[in-house]
């Protein structure tokens, strides 16, 4: 949140000199070619040949990304919209609203490009989002229109290729994260199951090893991630002739949650979660004066869950000592305990996988983490402290020589979604949402090169 | 019928003749249906006595390896760098327990791997340690083997440690024993009074249709599934005394709750057999305590008490026993962690009911939780069989023959 609002701050820093010197008289074009922090966007006009269209009557809106919103884009991504014209035309002009906008004018709703599909317009206390951009600078005003700075770049949907486990055969080896593992796994059986005849290994061997065994070993096809790529990896891929591409599959969050009687605990810092699962804390009072000089009772997943495992790493960094030891914690592999335990008391705690706090959400409260509350969007952004991201990630030369890869890729990415969430038969992680899957669709393209 | 066959001779002829009146010849029949039985009976014996030798020896032989052997604890460590045999210095990567000096390491996930001793502690990250001690073979590591810390489990440490988390290496099953013993002592306080008091009413208080009615009631206590039981304490026990007692006081999960459930299965076995040991004693020595003018009460309390002793003392110790090893109603309702507190109210996690928690995780062979589960078991096993010995000494001591 504090980067946010600092990268708006500095964002209308730069755009204030030349907003006053803005003349009603100069293009959409001229005001972006115009200023540095649009370099990347006014050469892809100028690649897309779409200069003079801007430059037109109009009158146009322009959603304009901003230089660094570029620069989150996979290079994959940048250098296919390079290669495509067309698909970088229809991504360009998905930034455009014919007629003029104010930003007063906006409201929530949808709203049809000139590309044809339609952009998400949220409007709130918060700012204006546009899909999933921010708007940071509004309302720049040229002769044929008007611009909105935007923190991202939106995509449009594509569609990705059919899929047919029938149609390819041979072996596909996935190895990494234990945390992706299931997911993987259960994408494994279902290709199985739809046709697939080959055979699909998924290891848990843990990231950091499987980016080792898909990088430097060559010996992987897809590699399970719950975090992104670290540039020494992706130092030791190239230095093996491999580009990764991540795919953004699943996020995997933790609710710290405690009971619906319980009024006084809104936030907590991670520095309080760790007194609080030590025992370091044992009265609420011990962790805030201001809190009732009651016992903490403590409620933990089983140490067999990967729920516990993500806590004892981003919590008390790998050490179990500290949790094991708490006095008087309660662990369960079964969440119907944790909930009821937790529930019962004004003064229990509890953790539990985002998915199955939302499940249960009425008998419990989820508490802020450093201020930030837990929820999909917060999960997805990576604002939320005890969310990650998980990808799997391949590269285009492996997706290209073996078609079976690239279409169980292609499965995995259409069909992940429906199994996350926190029924029984799910996977307890979040369902990413609809604009990281055309994120996806577009790398998968590239990745495809088509 | 005839008067003429009442009063007919019957000799061997008849027995050896069929119904014609033919005379059959003596042999011997092949009993083979008998043979089966006999078979069936022995090996139904045999099995029984064989399943609680085999069971023994597996129980102790894991629990003794459980405390013979050092069991290796996965501190979330591995070695940040490759080493060759001869490397003494190591770096460890970020994160995971700590490391002492004094402590005992070994490379790899494999039994057999190399050991190392610390010698010495440089930062979080860098050690100094001996290589290859306790027989095992120096050798090179590759980056990123992962380090596992031992730990020896010893008798002492069992059996006064108050803290019990295997998987950090604190081996002290006291909260575990503790907790048993509360709701044992719960349940006695209920099973004992009210069990006791039933058989005294059905074996000298109610009319015989009073008895035919209560106890088959009774007795269906005795079939209920336990895990019945277990949510009949956590749904309503354990809702009433918080009600009674006050949500502050009284924790979700709780040992009183579990121990009045607890109780409540016992009744049925209390009562069963202190009824069968009062209905034992000779309708003489109540007939004489009444002759002497001895009120109901009196014949209760100073005769039939007395002379039934050894059979209810049975009667209690089974009773502890089924308490102490009682498993669902404690998982389900006493808490799920183990806790060294007395205080009723408070959660806490009997032995039984830590066993069956752990095991229904994805536990693995071999890992400390697998083997410390052994060494409960068996701290469970010595306590109910001690109690099966003194019930049996206590009945051969207190048991009065009437001829």
């Amino acid at each position: 949140m504090r980067n946010r609002i600092l990268f708006a701050l500095v964002a209308l820093l730069l755009l204030v000199p030349f907003m006053s010197a803005a003349a009603q008289d100069q293009s959409i074009v001229e005001i972006a070619a115009g200023n540095a922090d649009f370099s990347t966007l006014v050469s892809l006009v100028q690649a897309a040949g779409l200069v003079d269209t801007l430059s037109g009557e109009g009158p146009f809106t322009v959603f304009a990304p901003t230089n660094d919103a570029f620069a989150a884009v996979p290079q994959i991504a940048v250098d296919f919209l390079l290669a495509n014209p067309d698909v970088l035309t229809q991504v360009l002009t998905y930034h455009v609203v014919p007629g003029k906008v104010m930003s007063a004018d906006l409201s929530s709703g949808e709203v049809a490009t000139a590309q044809g599909q339609t952009i998400d317009v949220a409007v709130s206390d918060a700012g204006v989002k546009i899909n999933n951009a921010n708007v940071v600078a509004a309302d720049i005003e040229a002769s044929n229109g008007v611009i909105h700075v935007i923190d991202a770049v939106i995509l449009p949907a594509f569609e990705l290729p059919e899929v047919d486990p029938l149609a390819v055969s041979d072996n596909i080896i996935a190895a990494g994260s234990s945390t992706v593992f299931p997911l993987t796994e259960r994408m494994a059986d279902l290709f199985n199951q739809d046709g697939f005849g080959g055979t699909i290994t998924v290891d848990m061997i843990g990231t950091g090893a499987g980016f080792e065994r898909f990088c430097v070993n060559a010996e992987t096809d897809i590699s399970n991630a719950s975090r992104p790529i670290r540039q020494t990896e992706i130092d030791s891929c190239r230095a093996n002739g491999l580009e990764p591409v991540g795919f953004f599959v699943a996020i995997d969050a933790l609710a710290v949650a405690v009971s619906r009687e319980n009024t006084f605990v809104d936030n907590l810092t991670l520095e309080q979660v760790a007194d609080i699962f030590s025992g370091k804390a044992t009265t609420w009072a011990e962790v805030n004066p201001a809190w009732p000089a009651e016992t903490i009772r403590l409620f933990s997943p089983g140490s067999d869950s990967g729920t516990y495992d993500y806590f004892v790493e981003e919590i008390f960094d790998r050490d179990e000592t500290p949790i094991q030891n708490a006095p008087g914690i309660q662990f369960s592999e079964d969440d119907n305990v944790l909930v009821a335990g937790v529930e019962g008391s004004p003064y229990a705690i509890g953790y539990f996988g985002y998915a199955y706090y939302q499940a249960d959400q009425e008998r419990m409260r989820a508490v802020a983490i450093e201020g930030i509350v837990p929820s999909e969007e917060t999960g997805t952004t990576g604002e939320y402290p005890l969310s990650r991201p998980l990808f799997i990630y391949s590269a285009p030369s492996i997706m290209q020589a073996k078609p079976q890869v690239a279409a169980f890729i292609n499965y995995y990415l259409r069909n992940a979604n429906e199994q996350l969430g926190s029924r029984p038969d799910q996977i307890g992680y979040i369902p990413t949402n609809k604009y990281v899957g055309r994120l996806n669709t577009v790398l998968y393209l590239a990745a495809l090169g088509k | 019928m005839t008067t003429t066959s009442a009063s007919r001779q019957i000799s061997l002829a008849d027995y050896l003749a069929d119904r014609r009146g033919r005379v059959q010849r003596l042999y011997r029949r092949p009993r083979l249906l008998d043979r089966a039985v006999h078979t069936f009976l022995f090996l139904s014996g045999a099995l029984s006595i064989l399943t609680t030798i085999g069971f023994t020896i597996v129980l102790g032989s894991e629990a003794i390896k459980f405390f013979a052997t050092t069991e290796w604890l996965n501190i979330n460590r591995q070695l940040a760098g490759a080493v060759e045999a001869d490397t003494t210095t190591f770096q460890l990567n970020t994160g995971g327990s700590a490391v002492a000096e004094g402590d005992l390491l070994r490379l790899t996930i494999e039994e057999t791997g190399e050991q190392v001793r610390v010698t010495r502690v440089l930062d979080t990250t860098t050690i100094e340690v001996e290589r290859g001690v306790n027989g095992t073979l120096a050798k090179p590591h590759p980056n990123g083997v992962p380090v596992f810390r031992g730990a020896e489990v010893t008798l002492r440490e069992f059996f006064t440690s108050t803290r019990w988390a295997p998987q950090v290496g604190n081996f002290g099953v006291l909260p575990l024993v503790t907790a048993t013993f509360m709701t044992s002592l719960i349940g006695m306080s209920v099973a004992l009074p009210i069990g006791l008091g039933a058989a005294i009413y059905l074996s000298e208080y109610a009319s015989p249709r009073a008895r035919a009615v209560i106890k088959p009631i009774i007795e269906v206590l005795a079939g209920v599934p336990t895990v019945v039981y277990g949510y009949f304490a956590l749904t309503f026990v354990t809702p009433l005394l918080r009600s009674i007692f006050g949500t502050d006081v009284v924790q979700v999960y709780n040992m009183a709750s579990a121990g009045l459930v607890v109780g409540i299965l016992i009744i049925p076995t209390i009562a069963s057999v202190s009824e069968d040991a009062l209905t034992a004693v000779p309708r003489s020595l109540r007939d004489a305590s009444y002759g002497m003018g001895a009120t109901r009460l009196e014949t209760v309390t100073r005769v039939l008490l007395p002379a039934a002793l050894s059979g209810i003392s049975a009667a209690i110790i089974l009773g502890v026993s089924r308490a102490v090893g009682e498993t669902m109603i404690v998982l389900i309702a006493a808490g799920a962690g183990p806790n060294f507190s007395f205080n009723p109210f408070d959660n806490a996690e009997t032995m039984a009911g830590h066993i069956a928690r752990i095991s229904t995780g994805d536990i693995a062979r071999g890992t400390i939780d697998y083997n410390s589960v052994f060494a409960v078991g068996l701290t469970l096993f010595v306590a109910t069989f001690l109690l099966n010995v003194a019930s049996n000494i206590i009945t051969r001591r207190f048991r009065e023959v009437y001829a």
